[in-house]
């Protein structure tokens, strides 16, 4: 056992940075939010200026932001948003006073270039701040997918370092870690499987979105549990002021929601349900099989329970079932196979239930918040036909979260922990020898500590915080340094950098030599085994160069140890051991983004070119490989035209080939020993795969195209989208079979057309 | 239309996008071919084993195709191989051409076996060749071991508790025989039967690259009574024999262990060039002697 000497060191060392300084002077707090909806906006900034002092804040997932130790005087407040009218207004402070406002800010253009105080909560695909990004929804409406929303998964591919493996099977890897070292949080319980079977789309509908923040490493101190990547989102509160709606319909996603105020200005409740109908109504659509039926449905309640305490509860279920082998061709490219019946293997239907509640308590005498939460989150994950799954494997967790943050000067401390009760069922039916069939619990402790210091005059934010990670059951635990940091040598630039250890004690085993099999099995580590670490490092640089341009790189690198990784065995498929392995993933992104740049006649251009380059390698016992998501290139690029209300996008993505295991062909393997007769056993079925991972597939293109309508009046809007995924019609594989002789292809050219009326 | 140079250069690059995202997707291959086989045309397993006694040999051969080959009719034109073996002593130049046949397996399909009969001679490196009509060929080649000049070195014997006989025997220059037989020559001092008792692998390798294990004499005994149904003391052996068989060189697994899950890897265990497999071959060492008198008098007799 590591001594915890270390830990409480640093946590006093923390508490000390953070304390309070002299009494005279004034403080600003208050609540930021939608002028029509009263949702609270989070990431807006919030800047104080009286001439010669500056001070500035941006306001959290509740809207809330506190600017302490102000000199008395005069000021002048400005609260700005992408996407809303700034809000301008005169304070004056006397010493000892403690001024509340609540700010409303209405739709309406903002131009950046006022945009002189950022914390990391600021949006924008540019705005990375090592390794954060911060989404908010309009972004996600900006990257359209088949149907007429948007989605975070759909956003989620724009970004350079989020490799999806297909259009289809929901796997993302983010800059080079996998499927299951992500940490996908709603409201903050675990999501374990949090994309649905058709990769445009998130178990997390758009519009019950608040914000998202990325993390794609060098995560802080309040999270843990995984090695790779946070995605947190935040759902939306409902509409305490009034009823608003929307429907969309379109045959890849339909969408109701439904929100409003049970007690006005008080408690509101907000409900949405989507679901696909493409199986239903286009069973074989451009002579394409779309065998996919998935859906999600989230509901939440939220009341201010007073002025200073507020209690919400959030619930979602998501379900996913298809086939995946559902687009087949034989081995040249030219015949359809689409009357093949599925192979068992391809049969794919996972769901997740989440069902958790946040309370919040917002001191008045003193500069705190208290969040306590807690909840269930399952996940029941099968392959096979419907009735007789050949594997399955099951989570079931309880969480139970403390989280409080003094908001202090010039150091914000923030302190919590995390109890997460895990129960693991799985049937793998040989899949991993060793790993059978079993029931297994796990509990996982999470203590953190940690300040968000403001120095140098708010030019300098350094993140540092502790993590213990505990195993209580196994009397293991590790404590975990985090650092994240942003300088801003002048006013257009940052420069940002992140760094921390992490440790996973739940394991997502997947069958990585076969891309068709998406599969993940999870359950503890082995006792007996380390747990994987990992490690991370990244720095980066932003530039507002223009008020419509901004540029930004960023560069990364994790290693990754105590993987465990499938063993290469010769044998057919579904059955294999695994090996240990380490692994480092390394690169680098550019990025480019233009916003809201006038065009012809009135209109204005959006848009963003991000490129990335990354190398992951995997070195286990018996090879060093480079694992089947180790996308080298990555570009993204979108344009998208408006003018009034009409709107046109196009997008084009491409990836350079993933890497794929070959094969030499069939043939049979005696184990070859004297005692061994040939001319009667039969020996064993083999492939004779070559070099794991050697060689690569083609190159993936993907250009889409999009046209909107919108039609407002004083009550609803209207909005109708054409467009077609794959518009070059271009055969993208997303792998080939090689036992059953075919390859599967990612969407071919896929048109989408649909409706939507938001009342409001 | 007022139509800035700045504005004409965006719209340049938009287009330019497109058009570099349409050449890009329309110059670059889809196809992939998933096989990637540089000239491995056969899978042969088999080997050569010197046995004064049994002159056949057997080896199967496995066409490398991209779609699993299992014959269960023995009409399948896939039973015809296009194949043709031949074995070459390369210290003589005595070629032997393989005869073909389509054979049933346990498990009811049909496998490709191709089958001679010669002396496999110790010391000598054969190549196998197995030749497609294109000429294209997979070959093996393989030294059957050469166990001669060792000697074996007897311990004295031991009386253990409750009376249980053994010997220690050491055999130098033997680093990992694959099994050893101990034959136990029953009968009078005129005539005798040999009767096998299989130790298997049975001992440990010594410091001086040889081979030492133990011989359990009355335990044998015993199971010899058993064997022939008579009491333990009328179960007389003047002498003994060692018959130990050993591997080629090549036959030799990753750090020693015969592990399926290594050794199913298509480069694992394999000396077939252009192809996969592996052929080897086994020599014999053979040995007898008389009981020495102290061991007749411990065993009574």
């Amino acid at each position: 056992m590591r001594p915890m000497a270390p830990a409480l060191c640093g946590l006093a060392m923390l508490l000390a940075a953070a304390a309070p300084a002299a009494a005279q002077t004034a403080s600003v707090r208050g609540f930021v939010t939608d002028a029509a909806t009263e949702q609270p906006l989070q990431g807006a900034t919030v800047l104080l200026t009286d001439g010669t002092t500056r001070a500035g804040t941006a306001t959290d997932g509740d809207g809330h932001f506190l600017l302490r130790r102000l000199p008395a005087g005069r000021y002048v407040l400005t609260v700005s948003f992408v996407g809303y009218a700034a809000h301008t207004d005169t304070l004056v402070l006397a010493a000892g006073a403690a001024v509340e406002r609540r700010i409303t800010l209405a739709e309406g253009a903002a131009a950046l270039d006022e945009v002189v105080v950022r914390a990391e909560g600021e949006t924008g695909l540019t705005a990375v701040a090592a390794g954060l990004q911060t989404i908010a929804p309009a972004q996600i409406e900006r990257v359209p997918v088949p149907g007429v929303t948007g989605d975070l998964a759909g956003y989620l591919q724009t970004l350079p370092g989020v490799v999806a493996q297909g259009d289809r099977g929901g796997l993302f890897f983010v800059r080079g870690g996998a499927v299951d070292q992500n940490l996908a949080l709603l409201d903050g319980l675990p999501v374990y499987l949090p994309f649905h079977i058709l990769s445009f789309y998130s178990a997390f509908p758009e519009e019950i979105i608040d914000g998202a923040d990325l993390y794609t490493g060098g995560f802080g101190a309040r999270y843990g549990g995984r090695v790779s990547s946070v995605i947190d989102v935040r759902a939306r509160n409902g509409n305490k002021q009034q009823v608003a709606g929307e429907v969309a319909l379109a045959p890849f996603l339909s969408t109701a929601r439904l929100e409003g105020p049970l007690v006005p200005g008080r408690v509101s409740a907000i409900a949405s349900v989507r679901q696909s109908f493409v199986e239903q109504l286009f069973p074989d659509l451009l002579g394409q099989r779309l065998p996919y039926r998935f859906g999600d449905r989230f509901g939440k309640l939220h009341a201010f329970l007073s002025p200073n305490h507020s209690l919400s509860v959030t619930a979602l279920h998501t379900s996913d079932r298809g086939d995946l082998a559902g687009t087949r061709k034989r081995f040249d490219g030219e015949d359809d196979a689409t009357d093949l019946p599925p192979p068992d293997t391809t049969l794919v239907s996972w769901e997740n239930l989440v069902v958790g509640g946040r309370y919040t308590y917002r001191s008045d005498r003193w500069p705190l918040l208290v969040e306590a939460a807690g909840g269930r989150s399952a996940m029941t994950n099968e392959v096979g036909p419907e009735d007789a799954p050949d594997r399955a494997s099951e989570i079931e967790s309880y969480d139970a979260a403390l989280d409080a943050t003094f908001f202090l000067r010039p150091a914000e401390v923030r302190l919590g922990g995390r109890a997460r009760a895990s129960t693991f069922t799985y049937a793998l039916g040989g899949l991993f020898q060793d790993v059978e069939e079993a029931e297994q619990t796990l509990t996982e402790i999470d203590v953190y500590a940690e300040t968000v210091l403001a120095l140098a005059g708010e030019r300098l934010r350094v993140q540092p915080g502790l993590h213990l990670y505990a195993l209580p059951a196994r009397g293991q635990q590790w404590i975990e340094p985090r650092l994240r940091a942003t300088y801003r040598p002048a006013e257009r630039h940052a420069l940002h950098a992140a760094a921390g250890l992490y440790h996973q004690a739940v394991a997502g085993l997947n069958d990585e030599r076969d891309v068709g099999n998406i599969f993940t099995a999870w359950l503890p580590t082995p006792e007996d085994a380390p747990v994987p670490a990992a490690a991370h490092a990244l720095a980066g640089w932003r530039w507002q160069a223009r008020p419509w341009l901004a540029l930004a790189a960023e560069g990364f690198y994790k290693t990754f140890e105590n993987l465990s990784v499938p063993l290469f065995s010769a044998f057919p498929r579904f059955t294999t051991a695994l090996q240990p392995a380490d692994g480092a993933a390394r690169g680098a992104d550019l990025r480019a983004e233009l916003h809201g740049r006038p065009f012809f006649y009135e209109s204005t251009l959006d848009g963003y070119v991000s490129y990335g380059l990354a190398e992951v390698e995997y070195d286990a016992a018996q090879a060093t490989y480079h694992p089947a998501h180790d996308r080298r290139h990555q570009v993204s690029a979108l344009l998208h035209a408006a003018r009034g209300t009409l709107g046109f996008t196009v997008q084009y993505q491409f990836g350079s080939g993933l890497p794929f295991t070959s094969s030499g062909g069939f043939d049979v393997w005696h184990l070859m020993t004297p005692d061994v007769d040939v001319a009667r056993d039969p020996g064993v079925l083999r492939v004779a795969y070559n070099e794991p991972f050697g060689r690569r597939q083609p190159a993936y293109h993907r250009l889409d195209v999009w046209m909107e309508r919108r039609i407002e009046r004083e009550h609803t809007v209207a909005t109708l989208r054409a467009g077609a995924v794959n518009v070059l019609n271009r055969a993208n594989l997303f792998y080939y079979d090689l036992f059953t002789f075919q390859r599967v292809d990612q969407l071919p050219l896929v048109p989408s057309l649909g409706f939507k009326v938001e009342l409001r | 239309m007022n139509r800035s140079p700045l504005r004409a250069r965006a719209a340049v690059g938009a287009a330019a996008l497109l058009l570099l995202a349409i050449g890009a997707a329309a110059c670059d291959d889809t196809l992939i071919d998933p096989f990637d086989n540089d000239g491995r045309i056969y899978t042969v397993y088999g080997f050569l084993e010197e046995d004064f006694e049994d002159l056949r040999h057997v080896v199967r051969v496995i066409p490398v195709t991209r779609i699993p080959e299992v014959i269960t009719d023995p009409a399948d034109p896939r039973g015809d191989l296009d194949a043709v073996v031949t074995s070459t002593d390369l210290a003589t130049g005595e070629t032997h051409r393989w005869t073909p046949a389509l054979e049933r397996l346990d498990d009811g399909t049909y496998a490709h076996l191709y089958r001679s009969a010669f002396f496999v001679r110790r010391g000598h490196t054969y190549r196998l060749e197995v030749t497609r009509s294109d000429g294209r060929r997979a070959w093996a080649e393989t030294t059957v071991p050469s166990p001669s000049g060792i000697e074996p070195v007897f311990g004295a014997p031991v009386v253990g508790p409750g009376g249980a006989i053994t010997q220690e025997v050491t055999l130098p220059r033997v680093a990992s025989p694959w099994d050893v037989t101990v034959i136990y020559h029953v009968g009078g001092d005129f005539s005798t039967t040999p009767m096998p008792v299989a130790y298997g692998r049975e001992g440990t390798p010594t410091d001086d690259g040889g081979w030492r294990f133990t011989i359990h004499v009355s335990r044998d005994r015993g199971r010899l009574s058993a064997r022939l149904g008579t009491p333990v003391d009328q179960v007389r052996f003047p002498a003994m024999g060692l018959k130990i068989r050993l591997l080629d060189d090549q036959w030799t697994p990753p750090e020693g262990v015969f592990d399926p899950e290594v050794l199913a890897q298509p480069g694992a265990l394999s000396n077939v060039e252009n192809g996969y497999g592996f052929w080897g071959s086994i020599g014999l060492f053979q040995h007898d002697w008389q009981l020495a008198p102290e061991l007749r008098t411990l065993l009574g007799f």
